[in-house]
């Protein structure tokens, strides 16, 4: 069974970013996934962020899965809210958060599947409930492990992502990402 | 039967869009619009949620065509009122979607009373409501009405910043038990809206929401409902027995009547026309003591530092404790992030998790 890694839009963010898309591409290996929500918060994204312009139609995600069943939409918005704090008023908040673990949770073909995600908080809640989580900085990690950064390139990289704005996870040194 | 392509037309039908804007507007192209809307592709997850984002529907009614009475009423009125119902609404959502994940709301209903007039059934139950309340340790003359109400009813209580202009509300469904309040620098107003909205809720009286602009409103008061309600608040807050033992053999003096009103946190002249409707004391007694401000009561039992603190209390805002309870239980428990939690305190979810992990932190050292 091939357990994809499904990205959150603030994680492909993090590498637009610094310009390095190409590295998490590299990482992802061909079984990167995104739902049409993570999809669309990255179009949302690449108003600013402009390396996310041509994310869509890239290949390197797969098309953006799709959830129509409506017994699955009533499910996702019910974890939108509850779990993941969204409200009625705006349903666009955390859809892509709540697509993305639906189905690796509920889903067959997608079991076994990573969420990776840099909100340690969502990340913590989907531990509990099974799902294989990674942070950016466990891509990086492997980046460095599969020799398509050094470990210092990744750690100064890393450096530029929280100049740039973005909040995720930081190694103390570059020693930290090579495993 | 209505299914989501029809409720999707009427939504196009009323923007007045043409359905190549439509379209535009939610990011479908019109070929994808055009087999939704004639049911050979399924509209999804994405679709609707920018519909309901961009034409202000929620994705559960575009899915079920049902809308709770609380949203249309939230929907369909202006003012303090709205403000109320809002909060109701998100409280209400919130805690159904918390028992959909095994935290309902811990409604203890109050035996009824089955006969008599609407104004005896309000004091049938006003007298069982007294009892699960004593049964619970808890009393009556307590200053945290609020807080007795949560934890011997289990309905949620919540205070919310309104003008005056509107006394409070109560929202009943399968999942939810609330009553919100306006803040009131009049503390026995406040206390008597909650009593009268507790009374609506143990009466069952609406499976929805019930609006109380102003309590004391006369006209108001030819509603059934709203006599059993005043009633019940009535009894509960005056109960007979406590009354009649102040009472005793020898009769109540101005002083005595004052302290008995600061007891029980209510206005002199409610409790004056309270004890004349059981004959314990006479018109005259009544119109004499009924012109007492809350203030000269306070002075004259020597309660006016209290006063001045329920005055604060009932003019500050206050969450639903329950909910608050048990959406930390539901962080706790792992099966929610905190989100909801930070929400519902209106902090910021970065810092309070912050602040929650310093908190253990210092435990730790302590």
């Amino acid at each position: 069974m091939t357990e994809y890694l499904f990205p959150d839009n603030t994680v492909l963010c993090n590498f637009a970013a610094v310009n390095r898309l190409d590295l998490i591409k590299s990482v992802l290996g061909g079984r990167g996934r995104w739902t049409e929500a993570v999809a669309y918060e990255a179009s949302m994204s690449a108003r600013k962020l402009t390396a996310l312009r041509g994310l869509a139609s890239d290949s390197w995600l797969n098309q953006p899965i799709e959830i129509a069943d409506e017994s699955d939409v009533q499910k996702i918005e019910r974890i939108r809210r509850v779990v993941l704090g969204g409200t009625d008023g705006e349903p666009l908040k955390h859809l892509g958060e709540a697509q993305t673990c639906y189905v690796i949770r509920n889903w067959p073909e997608f079991a076994g599947s990573w969420w990776i995600s840099d909100d340690r908080d969502a990340v913590r809640w989907a531990k509990l409930q099974g799902i294989s989580t990674r942070e950016t900085i466990d891509l990086m990690t492997i980046a460095v492990a599969d020799g398509d950064i050094t470990a210092a390139g990744a750690f100064h990289l890393m450096q530029q992502m929280t100049d740039a704005d973005r909040h995720l996870k930081l190694p103390k040194s570059a020693e930290e990402l090579r495993r | 039967m209505p299914g989501i392509p029809d409720r999707v037309l009427g939504l196009i039908k009323s923007s007045g869009l043409n359905r190549h804007a439509f379209a535009q507007e939610i990011g479908l192209d019109d070929s994808k619009l055009s087999k939704s809307l004639s049911g050979t592709r399924r509209f999804s997850s994405l679709d609707l949620a920018r519909i309901a984002d961009r034409f202000e529907v929620t994705v559960d009614w575009l899915i079920t065509g049902e809308e709770p009475p609380l949203a249309v009423a939230a929907r369909t009125t202006s003012g303090d009122a709205h403000t109320a119902l809002e909060a109701a609404k998100r409280y209400t959502t919130m805690r159904g979607d918390l028992a959909s994940l095994g935290w309902p709301q811990p409604w203890r209903p109050v035996p009824a009373a089955a006969s008599g007039t609407y104004a005896e059934q309000g004091r049938a139950l006003a007298r069982s409501a007294l009892d699960l309340a004593a049964k619970a340790s808890r009393s009556i003359n307590e200053a945290d009405l609020p807080s007795l109400t949560e934890e011997v009813f289990g309905a949620d209580v919540a205070i919310v910043a309104l003008a005056e202009g509107f006394d409070g509300l109560a929202a009943s469904s399968d999942d939810a038990k609330l009553i919100v309040l306006g803040t009131s620098p009049v503390p026995a107003r406040q206390r008597f809206t909650l009593a009268h909205e507790l009374g609506h809720l143990v009466a069952g009286d609406d499976q929805g929401v019930h609006l109380d602009h102003d309590v004391y409103d006369k006209s108001q008061a030819k509603d059934p409902s709203e006599q059993r309600a005043n009633s019940f608040a009535s009894a509960f807050l005056m109960p007979e027995t406590i009354l009649r033992e102040a009472v005793g053999s020898a009769g109540l003096t101005e002083t005595d009547f004052a302290r008995l009103a600061c007891e029980l946190k209510v206005t002199p002249s409610a409790l004056a026309f309270r004890l004349k409707d059981l004959r314990l004391i006479d018109m005259g007694t009544c119109d004499r003591f009924r012109p007492l401000s809350a203030a000269r009561a306070a002075t004259i039992a020597q309660r006016g530092e209290e006063l001045a603190q329920r005055v604060a209390l009932a003019s500050a805002p206050r969450l639903p404790g329950l909910l608050v309870r048990d959406t930390y239980a539901a962080y706790e428990a792992g099966a929610t992030t905190l989100r909801p939690y930070a929400n519902l305190l209106g902090a910021d979810v970065d810092e309070l998790k912050q602040a929650l992990e310093f908190e253990q932190g210092a435990t730790g050292v302590l």
